[in-house]
């Protein structure tokens, strides 16, 4: 059954993955078509840190470092195995998978800053396992010449992803996947559980909610998404080195998530986009760069707490409002306050 | 038959006794008000039932299960529900949703088969709602069904917060103040609410602070003072003991003072 809601939004979906797929078609310049291959990679990225931190209350500092473990099991494998693409994009997704399970699972009697120190702690001791690890991850060379997605047949249609316009289908097929799991995971027993969880842990427990499973197999989903982007984004580079996992890339998700607006999926996507844009605008002042974001960072907590998302959605209420006022009906005004 | 057996609960906060020895027994089908002046320990008591804290000695028994030493979402899906003295509600999140929340654990569907919507785990997706919707009806709110919990007028709130707990099906329903804060029209509604929540066949613990709100109301009354029983049995012999109306009123002894 399909109520008004319900289609206005599928349309709004299928037009929105319209709308991506012909965008290659009108970006002649490959510099443009790597942003745009960038901004669909931390979309999923940001899709995935949102499930644990926008649907369950669990705000990470340490992501980065399960993108960079996806993206290194992928160049090691690739690398020293000599294995296919195809075969490592769902082996870097396990391991990032698991590890994110391994940091659920001891970080689930963590809350807030707690939280936040021990996801800070695994994000750095894995960083320097990349950057130290020599023999294995190539230190802070990284692991360089890594190849793209090799083609893909069936029967006499061979697929290609050489190049930033072929890896674009490639990351926009992952997206759209998140982007369903992600709903499909959220609108369920589950992921109210979750949402439970993020709005009082005591009130859910006492519900029947088993805080250590929701909050493990919440985060280690995510982790997977981040494991997914890592092996894309290193595939993308070509390279896969420290310096793209170290801490200011979780501080990156983090800021994406709250400008986007967390718990929003089109606000994970949006954030993901503009912070993209932004960091490119200002790649000639690397070191302002953290600066900006700081101060996005508390602007966004001051005003607008549930992020670009959240102040859509009191914008259209409120448009609501004066319309059906102006019709001389009542206020809407049902959902109005604090949307998440 | 005794639904609930609480023996010898003692809980201690470094030197403060909150509960002392205490024993309860609450029959099933009854309601048991639990009634003590502020610090008496009868929210003590309701968060070691519960799980929320463990008991230093003592033993909770439901049906034939020991509670004691279990963690809060093991005793909820015993069947074991509870309001909270100060309104818990998700504020942020809609009626129906509180009280699909408060149905989890009638839901067994995994995460895979919600993952691809699987027929079981569509069909249990509607009955967790129409469960929801039934909560809502039973204590009058379906029509607030999407009104943000945090939004709706105060004695809603306190309704709303047992519509969840009862959505998870409990044998036993632990309800802390209910009319806290609340009119005394809207108090009388609530102890009407109690009373068909009885006649669903739940057993109901009442924390009470008006005595005279749950004496028409209780088949059996505990009273607390200090963290020791002081009494327990019938209201009117309950209200009429000694030591229940000292520990309301102050003794003799202490007005002399």
């Amino acid at each position: 059954m399909l109520t008004g809601g319900r289609l206005a939004r599928l349309g709004a979906a299928c037009g929105a993955v319209t709308a991506a797929a012909c965008l290659p078609a009108l970006l002649r310049n490959p510099y443009a078509l790597y942003l745009a291959d960038l901004s669909l990679i931390y979309g999923l990225l940001v899709l995935g840190y949102d499930l644990a931190s926008g649907y369950t209350g669990m705000i990470s500092f340490g992501h980065a470092a399960l993108f960079g473990i996806g993206g290194y099991v992928s160049a090691i494998l690739v690398t020293h195995a000599g294995m296919s693409f195809w075969l490592t994009l769902p082996l870097g997704a396990a391991a990032a998978g698991l590890s994110g399970a391994l940091v659920g699972l001891t970080a689930h009697r963590l809350r807030e800053e707690y939280l936040a120190m021990g996801t800070l702690a695994f994000g750095t001791i894995v960083w320097l396992v990349m950057l130290n690890w020599v023999n294995v991850t190539g230190g802070p060379m990284g692991i360089p010449a890594l190849p793209p997605p090799p083609p893909v047949s069936f029967g006499p249609v061979v697929l290609r992803f050489e190049g930033y316009r072929g890896f674009y289908y490639v990351l926009l097929g992952a997206v759209v996947l998140a982007v369903l799991v992600t709903r499909h995971v959220v609108d369920s027993r589950f992921g109210r559980a979750c949402l439970a969880i993020r709005e009082d842990e005591v009130v859910a427990e006492t519900l029947g909610i088993t805080l250590r499973y929701h909050k493990t197999l919440m985060f280690a989903i995510g982790a997977a998404y981040s494991g997914v982007a890592g092996v894309l984004f290193v595939h993308l580079l070509r390279v896969a080195s420290p310096e793209s996992f170290d801490f200011s890339q979780s501080v990156t998700i983090l800021t994406m998530n709250m400008l986007g607006g967390m718990g929003s999926i089109p606000g994970a996507l949006l954030g993901a986009v503009l912070v993209t844009l932004l960091s490119e605008a200002l790649r000639a002042v690397p070191l302002y760069r953290m600066v900006l974001y700081g101060l996005l960072l508390v602007v966004m907590m001051v005003f607008f707490p549930y992020g670009l998302a959240g102040a859509a959605r009191v914008a259209a209420e409120g448009l609501r409002g004066l319309l059906s006022r102006a019709r001389g009906g009542r206020a809407v005004g049902e959902r109005a306050s604090e949307p998440f | 038959m005794d639904l609930l057996e609480v023996r010898g609960l003692t809980k201690r906060f470094g030197g403060v006794v909150a509960l002392d020895g205490v024993d309860v027994a609450v029959p099933s089908g009854s309601i048991v008000s639990i009634i003590g002046p502020n610090g008496a320990g009868k929210t003590t008591f309701f968060n070691v039932v519960s799980g929320l804290l463990r008991p230093n000695a003592g033993t909770v028994t439901l049906a034939g299960h020991r509670l004691d030493g279990l963690r809060p979402d093991q005793i909820a899906s015993l069947g074991v529900a509870r309001t909270f003295q100060n309104l818990r509600l998700f504020g942020r999140l809609t009626a129906e949703e509180n009280v699909l929340i408060g149905a989890h654990c009638q839901g067994r569907a995994s995460l895979l088969a919600a993952l691809v919507r699987s027929p079981g785990a569509r069909e249990e997706e509607g009955r967790l709602r129409r469960r929801a919707r039934e909560a809502l009806a039973f204590v009058g709110l379906e029509r607030r069904r999407t009104h943000p919990a945090g939004s709706l007028p105060y004695g809603a709130q306190r309704r709303l917060e047992i519509a969840r707990a009862l959505a998870s099906g409990p044998r036993l329903l632990l309800l802390d103040e209910p009319t806290a804060g609340m009119t005394p029209e809207e108090s009388a509604d609530l102890m009407g609410l109690i009373e068909r929540i009885r006649r669903l066949g739940i057993t109901v613990v009442v924390i009470a602070h008006d005595m005279q709100l749950v004496r028409g109301l209780s088949d059996r009354i505990v009273a607390l003072h200090h963290g020791r029983k002081i009494a327990d049995g019938p209201p009117a012999a309950v209200m009429g003991s000694r030591e229940v109306i000292d520990a309301y009123l102050g003794s003799e002894d202490d007005a002399l003072v």
